[in-house]
């Protein structure tokens, strides 16, 4: 089920997980009526230094994914192991703990940043509660904001005084200030502009060569996920369709949601191939409340059989490192 | 050739307050010819979403107005035309779409009785012949189940139908020219491939002319005739589409198609702009670029900006430009 792994361990690990949110009726007498399955059976590993791409459509689950992994919200089913210890359900001091390695760069640094708070003790929050001195919060704060390319004479502003690229480098020097191994980017670059986007995954890499940080990056645009991930993992309505190495399932794409979403992705070398064999999905993603039975694909797939309508498929090898849930490839 | 269905002439848009005033858009001219594709490309704040509101008079008067320049549709200057003859405009001959579906709907009255009554704004027709002219024309923007769509409020329609909804308002009084801005920011990848196709299959059957604005040069890629890209209230450079791909002139459009991760290929580093545009109304003088670009040189900063033609359709407004192509003279 969970992917083979050579060498490196894996830092993250996550198996079977699931998150459903009630859905409720009633104030007085509150019973609940369904569940959606926001994520469904998802398993994959990071290993250090490397980063995962979560790709998919809004409302496939994979910012609840990354909400999981860091404990924002707790787990239905399932498991997510870090260094082989089962986080899952640690609570109090030791979740603190951990919290250390874990982080959360948000994708709009505007609601993400309290706008009362200068970025001197935005950034130095997270130090402070794990009892940091003052001198020393200061002097790591000027660090901080120098390696996210930032001037230490900026410590004293207000998040409002600066642009967006900006304001979301002050958001990934909060996110490293307790020196962390792994860091969830939910959408951290979508809401910036072409140019200062590039600037800031330019960035991400940069940090990630330097400490060794492992990411998990959940965003829905393709081109951004390719450049930056070693392997890709692709959601369709809470479950993982496909996932493998970046190179692979790029050039192979083997689950049919993942040939059309790439297909759809205009592209600049796009004005020779203009017309021909663009494949243009029809229909919309189906109500995650009521998803269709099966393979959650089938009402949209081009290539939909009798028996997709009927029986889930798994997750099965196509080639090396690279794995997708389709019933044409059994 | 014929007169182009829509020519803006030296545009300039300018935000006006008591004390002071504030030039957010300069010195716009380009053509738009019937059955055309244009794209409008530029990062927030670069003033192409005001050139889009120019094009049907609906910039936000008083506080902002075309203060020099003429945008003439078919021979008609569009900003000095009396309010009469601007509703005439409206919808008949130019339609338009915005980016955000659910705010541009009335949240209180089904789909249908919305374009409804635009039809019977424009036209002269009974209620029944209008209610059947809406099935026709949601139809025809491919909404299935389009009696009972017509039906729906727009809470109950997704984002891509809601957007469908939008066109099908915009193209029912048969426009000659279709402005479309950012109209697909919001969707997904997979519905924005549903949206352009079905734009450019209804430019195609209907010969009518499209300008997109769009901050995706992929979308232009793939669809537009033609380019216009835009930077700090200027167009820096515009060209056919094949030609902006293939060869850009100005600094700034080959530091925008760098900043975007191939599909194709490996690249280990992308190629950046450094710095962020100036905010609207602050622009440095002379080529407001400037302060951005790795290839200035010395004269950049004196030199006054125009569009240096480079090849055929193809100008670029950079003094590089201008150099390299004297010395081949």
């Amino acid at each position: 089920m969970s992917i083979e792994n050579v060498a490196p361990p894996d830092l993250i690990r996550v198996d079977n997980l699931s998150k459903h949110f009630p859905i409720t009726r009633g104030t007085l007498f509150r019973r609940e009526t369904g569940a959606v399955k926001a994520v469904d059976r998802v398993s994959f590993s990071v290993s250090p230094g490397k980063t995962l791409g979560l790709v998919g459509e809004s409302g496939c689950g994979k910012s609840t994914v990354g909400r999981l992994l860091v404990r924002l919200i707790n787990a239905s089913d399932g498991t997510i192991w870090m260094d082989g210890t089962d986080i899952t359900n640690i609570s109090g001091s030791d979740l603190f703990r951990r919290r250390r390695d874990l982080q959360f760069v948000f994708q709009d640094p505007m609601s993400s940043l309290n706008p009362r708070a200068r970025v001197d003790s935005i950034i130095a929050e997270p130090l402070i509660v794990r009892g940091s001195e003052a001198a020393a919060c200061r002097h790591r704060v000027a660090e901080l904001l120098e390696l996210v390319g930032l001037s230490p004479s900026h410590a004293r502003r207000f998040p409002h005084e600066f642009s967006g690229g900006q304001r979301q480098r002050v958001g990934i020097a909060r996110a490293l200030a307790t020196n962390p191994r792994f860091i969830v980017c939910d959408e951290a670059v979508s809401a910036l502009d072409v140019s200062v986007q590039a600037q800031i995954i330019n960035l991400l890499k940069r940090l990630q060569s330097e400490m060794g940080l492992s990411y998990l990056f959940v965003a829905h645009d393709l081109s951004v996920v390719k450049h930056i991930s070693d392997e890709v993992a692709v959601m369709y309505l809470g479950r993982i369709v496909e996932i493998g190495d970046k190179h692979k399932v790029y050039a192979r794409p083997a689950h049919p949601y993942t040939q059309a979403l790439l297909s759809a992705v205009p592209r600049h070398g796009s004005v020779a191939r203009r017309g021909a064999g663009r494949q243009v999905l029809t229909g919309e993603l189906p109500n995650p409340i009521n998803p269709p039975g099966g393979c959650p694909f089938h009402t949209r797939c081009p290539q939909a059989m009798p028996r997709c309508a009927i029986e889930r498929p798994e997750l099965v090898h196509v080639a090396n490192g690279q794995q997708a849930a389709c019933h044409l490839l059994e | 050739m014929a007169s182009p269905l829509l020519s803006v002439e030296a545009l300039r848009v300018v935000a006006e307050t008591r004390y002071r005033q504030n030039l957010l858009v300069e010195d716009i001219s380009f053509d738009v010819r019937a059955g055309e594709f244009v794209g409008i490309v530029g990062e927030s704040g670069c003033g192409k979403s005001l050139t889009a509101l120019s094009l049907m008079g609906l910039l936000p008067k008083p506080a902002v107005r075309a203060s020099h320049g003429k945008v003439l549709f078919e021979n008609r200057n569009v900003l000095s035309m009396p309010a009469r003859d601007l509703h005439h405009l409206r919808g008949n001959e130019i339609g338009m779409i915005f980016q955000d579906p659910m705010s541009a709907l009335n949240p209180v009255q089904t789909v249908g009785q919305q374009i409804v009554e635009t039809i019977l704004l424009h036209e002269s027709m009974s209620r029944d012949a209008a209610w059947q002219r809406t099935i026709d024309v949601l139809k025809e923007v491919n909404i299935p189940a389009s009696e009972e769509r017509a039906r729906a409020y727009p809470h109950q329609l997704s984002g891509g139908m809601r957007q469908r909804v939008m066109i099908a308002m915009a193209i029912v009084c048969r426009p000659k020219l279709l402005v479309a801005d950012e109209p697909t920011t919001a969707l997904d990848v997979t519905i924005q491939a549903q949206i352009l196709e079905l734009l450019d299959q209804l430019r195609r059957e209907r010969g009518m002319a499209l300008v997109l604005i769009t901050h995706d040069l992929g979308l232009v890629a793939e669809y537009a005739d033609r380019v216009l890209v835009m930077y700090s209230g200027r167009i820096v450079e515009q060209a056919p589409v094949a030609d902006l791909f293939t060869r850009p002139q100005h600094p700034y459009t080959r530091g925008l198609l760098g900043s975007v991760p191939p599909l194709d290929e490996d690249v280990e580093e992308l190629i950046t702009i450094e710095g962020q545009p100036p905010t609207p109304g602050a622009w440095p003088s002379g080529c407001r670029f400037l302060p951005r670009c790795r290839e200035q040189q010395v004269g950049c900063a004196s030199w006054p900006v125009r569009l240096v033609p480079f090849h055929e359709d193809h100008a670029a407004a950079c003094m590089l430009l201008e150099r390299e192509t004297a010395d081949v003279d």
